[in-house]
């Protein structure tokens, strides 16, 4: 018999389940969604563009993706100067903690933001990253958030998840950059386009509710 | 212009595709959109994996296909894991070679479909991946061939319009014209 042969053969850890994100903060993965062909140009200047795609609408809401390229006239050699910290081409960098501090007053102000805007007038604009500690029922409609995003100091590519889709009329998406002197603008999302992809999206399985998900209709 | 600038000097257009590429008892694996630029195009391929997934399905689906550590692939999990390819109508083609996980970075387009992952990413039970084909044919459709021998997915296939996939790229938008200096 052998040293080992005494224990009990070892048991693999198990990965620890991470709370699922409530239906108000991220898409579902249990929802095949509907993809829409949507691209649209937001920004454009020298040195910067900024466009919307990727919408995927789920029942309760949809998601889509705010890509930002920063471009570099010129020639290979200014491409390849230094870029200032923080190296990256996130429009959105203003509105999260960085190195565990909250963003002051003017990165706030200077960021990019983007909101939408039912006909009815309701309307929110979005806020920084992170699951809100202690938000157990859901808030209001519509409320847009701030998903996974990637990219380089030359492109960035954020996903946004809006939860709530109006019952009626169309929806504005709303969207400034101060830092780069674009004042509020916005785009016309069709409505039905929206409600028909809704309803259109499969429910792959039911998901067991998380203690706190709350009421996911609002 | 190499892949990676026109992707960073374009904005693409849209291909809604919404394909279901297999729907079994553990995983589904489907297709929501294509992405169209001048003269390549990226395909979205997503896939969830049922909670009713066996565990050895589930190991297999978040270890080492979607997110695990490359350098632990071997041949076999490489044969037998998600496989993409593509196809021309006029017979050229080419499959995704997992150890060339990024764009080339230099040197002009290939004539024929070159392809590649340009995004991956993962979390329980959930996978998303971009890849990138990197010429689009001035005829007949494209098929994508896939399998995933481990969930049980034999090779298939699954036909994209060329027509469509043609005036997509030809909808796309230059954001700034190429720098010639």
């Amino acid at each position: 018999m052998g040293f080992f042969d005494s224990f009990a053969p070892p048991i693999p850890p198990q990965r620890p389940r991470r709370p699922r994100l409530p239906p108000w903060r991220g898409p579902q993965r249990n929802i095949l969604p509907v993809a829409l062909p949507v691209d649209v140009l937001l920004i454009r200047n020298e040195t910067k563009a900024v466009y919307v795609n990727g919408f995927d609408v789920y029942p309760y809401g949809f998601a889509f993706t705010v890509t930002t390229v920063v471009h570099t006239p010129g020639s290979d050699a200014v491409r390849r100067q230094p870029v200032p910290f923080p190296r990256t081409a996130n429009p959105f960098a203003g509105l999260s903690p960085r190195g565990g501090e909250p963003p002051t007053p003017e990165e706030i102000e200077q960021a990019f933001r983007v909101g939408v805007r039912y006909s009815d007038g309701r309307a929110c604009e979005v806020e920084g990253r992170g699951r809100r500690s202690g938000e157990t029922r859901p808030p209001e409609q519509p409320l847009v958030s701030l998903t996974s995003g990637h990219g380089s100091e030359s492109e960035w590519t954020q996903g946004l998840w809006v939860w709530g889709i109006p019952a009626t009329g169309d929806l504005e998406l709303t969207y400034r950059w101060p830092a780069e002197q674009a004042r509020e603008s916005l785009v016309l999302l069709d409505g039905d386009l929206l409600r028909d992809a809704a309803a259109h999206a499969v429910t792959l399985w039911d998901e067991p509710q998380d203690e706190g998900d709350g009421d996911a209709r609002g | 212009m190499h892949a990676a600038e026109e992707i960073g000097r374009t904005v693409p257009t849209t291909i809604a595709w919404n394909k279901v590429l297999a729907d079994t008892t553990e995983i589904v694996l489907f297709a929501p959109r294509l992405q169209v630029y001048r003269s390549l195009f990226r395909i979205a391929i997503a896939g969830r994996l049922r909670p009713t997934a066996s565990a050895e399905a589930a190991q297999r689906f978040s270890g080492v296909q979607a997110s695990g550590n490359p350098y632990a692939l071997t041949a076999e999990d490489l044969a037998r894991g998600l496989r993409l390819g593509v196809q021309f109508a006029d017979g050229r083609r080419a499959a995704l070679e997992r150890r060339a996980g990024v764009l080339p970075s230099g040197g002009p387009l290939e004539p024929g479909p070159l392809i590649s992952t340009s995004r991956a990413s993962s979390d329980e039970g959930v996978f998303d991946w971009e890849i990138v084909v990197t010429a689009i044919p001035q005829a007949g459709p494209v098929k994508l061939y896939y399998q995933w021998l481990d969930l049980g997915i034999g090779e298939s296939m699954a036909e994209i319009d060329g027509d469509v996939l043609r005036d997509a790229a030809d909808r796309s938008s230059e954001l700034w014209a190429a720098d010639h200096t």
